[in-house]
């Protein structure tokens, strides 16, 4: 595993807006992309960084720990990472009405409010055993909740309803 | 088409910007700058490309299309962005959600077009979304109705018209439960005259007045009872009856359906998912049509009956107990979405307590090669607690609601003796008295009239837990196969078998092709050898081939005709598979070889099986051909299923022969007798290899490298070694592996 060590890397957004990394011994990257290696169960840590103009994406290196960055380093790294990895967090529930087989879910995510709608199938809410909840919408678009058991109560209730 | 929606802010600013170039494409996104939900638009003119925020005049992009290098639309997980290259950088110019990455692909297709000077085509813009005509949504990808507005009514009716085969039966139900309920109505009026009258003694004369009576009313009670039980059995049967055989329409139209569907349907889809569908939302379909139909019925009609009984023995009476119902229900109403709720996750742990032990069994090997036995009982007793606390605080919930719900139930009872007490002493001539029999015939009526209110307050839960189930079932049936015969399909009962491959693209998910316009020509009887790393698309290539899948551009025409307009039928007769995972049906051996001709004789499948050399190995199996091969053939080494699987192939005697990489578990020896067994099959017959060692493909007449999807060289094996390129290198690594095994000294012992 090649890790990049945060204090010798140098990230910076280009004047078009592309992400760029300047390596320890000075060789430059640009465009890069980031990935998380685990951005279910762990997405703080080990984030992938490949070049983004290659059709392959080769791996350049690997940041072990977000947080060892510098706070303007981390926050262009982020702004990267929600890019590639379109998952809202649900942050509070609104209502979940039932409908024949199919709930509409009126929610509140970190990128905004939303409506969507689950079908009643199992594998439409996949509930881990650290308590993290993943929501498949019928097109196919996911949601997450990293530990629904700190929802309020009726927020709860609503959800435990809806598990197939 | 969404530029029709494109705001008037927006619209005006353009016509400002750029007054001589009409409006080509304009599409909104769902995502907004900063990743937050939101909308932006993405506008092209003749000569420009534009992205605005929603409602704002001013663009945050103002491309001109000529200084655009390319446009594309890159996949990222669980959305999607523009991507436009100019000279001197990448732009991300839009993004969107997954749901929305179709419509931007199209998009990005015009985008190119007009980049071209061409003219935007109607594939372009037309969006395969419909929207909702009521509530004006747009309806989800794959579902025919918008789901907001969807009628419960109307997939109820539907599962009802499977019953309409049996109409005279589901009206003969209907009159019997009207006439139990009559029935019903008897015996606690027949308290009240045993009371008021049979009982009763004349104060003046000391004589039971109407003793001649008594019988007649043991009699009516007794005819009633037996009425009572007579009638229920017979409800019980004809609803049976009609139960089990609507859903015997539905479950062989599933399974017809399923039978039908290609293969993109079992991609997406887990076939543990499927099975579900066909046997227990099935059953919980027929729950609702034996059990709650009937039941919903005869509780509306006790409902209405006795309710009527009630109004008429007292009216009075009537008015006070219907408060504690109403109670009740305002209560039900509070307190069902709670219980419920602790109910559904109850279930929801058992399910994956099960799903964990299933799971668990079925890598009993892993489990038990890797030692980790306690791992396992500490996953299971860790989900098992959670399921053992579910349980408890459902039950704690229910031991608080369940009793309370029934003391207000009988708080109607306690009114019925609180106030009709008082009517009784008011005496039977004042305007609203009541005799003591009224009283218990009222009680009575009172107890038949609650165990419907109850019965009604599940009605919701009943229905929904059967619409589910009913969705699902019909989410099958209506699912249209993407594979389907051609109404002008030629019937071709026997193929040359001349393969032209014109310049074809396929990927299994869209947007991805695995195969990409590749075009090669297999003239009728040649052999030819494909070969490539894994992942190149081989397999898929050979999916193609027998019409697995279809081709997403270009054609494949098996002897000039194209194969989509050749009956599936016939094609499938001509070609005979080795697929590169060996699947057999747990059965016996006989079974599994004659799978590929039923009809074939026991001589003939013997002599496929030595061709396939798997003769051997099954002579020295103690019950021989009739030797079961366990679930998938999971009794069987690796090469002997090939083996098997090769054998069945043979049997069939196809004009095409495609082996899938068909000898790769078997050791060298034997694949080195295969292989000359294979010589003179594939003598006559148009043959498509696939082959992992490439030593075994000497024989073909052809080697194509496919790198990527694409063909990388093509030519003899002389031919190809003398060119020293892709595939000489293959061969060279090859060659180096297994110089490493020689000196290891381990020989390539493949049966396991
Ligand atoms: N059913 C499938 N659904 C989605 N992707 C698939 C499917 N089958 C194969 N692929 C992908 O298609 C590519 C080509 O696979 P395949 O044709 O099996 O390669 P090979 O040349 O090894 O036979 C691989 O990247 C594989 O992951
Ligand atoms: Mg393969």
């Amino acid at each position: 595993m090649n890790e990049l060590d945060p204090k010798q890397v140098i990230f910076a957004t280009s004047d078009e807006g592309e992400l760029g990394l300047t390596l320890a011994d000075g060789t430059r990257h640009t465009p890069i992309q980031c990935s998380c290696l685990f951005p279910l169960s762990d997405p703080e840590h080990y984030i992938s960084i490949q070049q983004g103009d290659d059709k392959h994406h080769p791996e350049i290196g690997i940041i072990k720990d977000l947080s060892a960055l510098l706070p303007e380093q981390r926050q262009l790294i982020d702004q990267d990472l929600k890019h590639q990895h379109f998952l809202p967090e649900i942050l509070s529930i609104e209502d979940i009405r039932g409908l024949h087989g199919i709930d509409e879910w009126c929610v509140t995510t970190d990128r905004g409010p939303i409506t969507f709608f689950v079908s009643g199938r199992k594998s439409s809410i996949v509930l881990t055993n650290d308590n993290l909840l993943l929501v498949t919408d019928i097109e196919k678009c996911r949601y997450r909740i990293t530990d629904y058991t700190t929802l309020p109560l009726r927020a709860r209730q609503m959800l435990e309803r809806a598990l197939p | 088409m969404e530029k029709d929606r494109l705001p008037k802010i927006i619209s005006t600013a353009l016509r400002a910007a750029y007054p001589n170039e009409p409006i080509c494409l304009a599409i909104s996104s769902n995502i907004a700058r900063h990743g937050q939900y939101g909308r932006e638009w993405l506008v092209a003119t003749t000569a420009h490309l534009l992205v605005f925020p929603d409602d704002a005049a001013t663009p945050t992009h103002d491309l001109a299309l000529t200084e655009l290098e390319s446009i594309s639309a890159e996949n990222t997980v669980g959305a999607g962005s523009v991507l436009v290259k100019t000279a001197t950088a990448t732009y991300r110019i839009i993004s969107y959600t997954e749901a929305r990455s179709d419509d931007f692909h199209k998009i990005v297709d015009g985008l190119r077009a007009l980049k071209e000077g061409a003219q935007v085509e109607s594939h372009h813009t037309l969006s395969d979304r419909q929207e909702c005509e009521t509530c004006g949504r747009s309806i989800p990808k794959h579902m025919s109705t918008c789901p907001h507005c969807a009628q419960r009514r109307q997939i109820l009716l539907r599962i009802l018209s499977f019953s309409r085969p049996y109409a005279g039966q589901l009206a003969l139900i209907f009159v019997i439960t009207v006439l139990t309920t009559v029935v019903a109505l008897l015996p606690p009026y027949m308290s009240k005259l045993f009371i008021d009258s049979v009982f009763k003694v004349d104060p003046a004369t000391g004589t039971f007045p109407h003793a001649d009576w008594h019988l007649w009313c043991v009699a009516a009670i007794f005819a009633a009872y037996a009425l009572q039980s007579f009638f229920s059995g017979w409800q019980e049967r004809v609803a049976g009856i009609v139960g089990f055989k609507t859903v015997y329409d539905v479950r062989a139209a599933i399974y017809k359906r399923i039978q039908e569907l290609s293969l993109t349907f079992f991609d997406k889809r887990h076939t543990g998912a499927i099975m579900t569908r066909v046997n227990q939302d099935t059953a919980e379909l027929q729950r609702l049509l034996v059990d709650f139909i009937p039941m919903t019925l005869e509780a509306l009609f006790s409902l209405v009956g006795v309710g009527v009984v009630l109004f008429a023995v007292s009216w009075r009476l009537t008015l006070f107990v219907i408060l504690p119902i109403i109670g009740t229900i305002v209560f039900l109403r509070l307190a069902v979405p709670v219980i419920r709720s602790f109910f559904h996750r109850f279930f929801h742990r058992r399910s994956r307590l099960s799903a964990l032990v299933s799971d668990s069994l079925s890598g009993i090997r892993v489990i038990k090669s890797f030692g980790q036995e306690a791992l396992e009982m500490e996953k299971f007793d860790r989900t098992s607690r959670v399921y053992r606390d579910a349980g408890i605080d459902l039950v704690r919930r229910w031991s608080i609601y369940h009793p309370l719900m029934h003391f207000m139930i009988m708080c109607g009872t306690v009114l019925v003796w609180l106030v009709g007490g008082r009517l009784i002493f008011r005496g039977p001539d004042m305007p609203g008295g009541m005799t003591i029999g009224d009283v218990v015939a009222y009680s009575g009526y009172l107890m038949m009239f609650y165990r419907p209110v109850f019965m009604l307050t599940r009605l919701s839960q009943m229905i929904t837990n059967a619409l589910t189930a009913a969705d699902r079932v019909f989410d099958i049936i209506d699912t249209i196969p993407d594979i389907q015969d051609a109404p002008d399909a030629v019937a071709m009962p026997r193929v040359e078998g001349h393969i032209t491959l014109d310049n074809i693209t396929f990927g299994y998910a869209k947007h991805q092709p695995v195969i990409k316009e590749l075009s090669i020509d297999i003239p009728a009887n040649e052999m030819i050898g494909l070969v490539g790393k894994s992942g190149a698309g081989k397999s898929t290539l050979i999916n193609l081939m027998s019409r697995l899948y279809d081709v997403d551009s270009g054609a494949i025409r098996v002897d000039g005709v194209d194969v989509r307009n050749i009956r599936q039928a016939d094609l499938r007769q001509n070609i005979g598979v080795v697929l590169q995972e060996t699947f057999l049906f747990s059965g016996t051996i006989m079974e599994n070889i004659s799978y590929a001709k039923p009809t074939a004789t026991k001589d003939q499948v013997i002599a496929a099986a030595l061709s396939a050399h798997a003769h051997e190995f099954i002579i020295q199996k103690p019950d021989g051909y009739d030797t079961r091969v366990g679930e998938r053939g999971s009794r069987l080494s690796g090469g002997e299923k090939q083996r098997i699987a090769i054998a069945r192939a043979i049997l069939r005697d196809p004009r095409i022969l495609i082996l899938d990489e068909a000898t790769s578990s078997v050791d060298v020896q034997t694949e080195e007798k295969i292989q000359q067994a294979l010589v003179n099959l594939t003598k006559g017959r148009t043959t498509i290899a696939i082959a992992h060692r490439l030593a075994t493909l000497r024989n073909c007449a052809r080697l194509v490298v496919i790198d990527d999807g694409e063909v990388s060289e093509m030519g003899t094996h002389k031919e190809l070694m003398e060119k020293e390129g892709a595939f000489y290198e293959l061969v060279k690594s090859q060659e180096k592996l297994s110089t490493i095994v020689a000196i290891d000294g381990g020989s390539r012992s493949e049966e396991t």
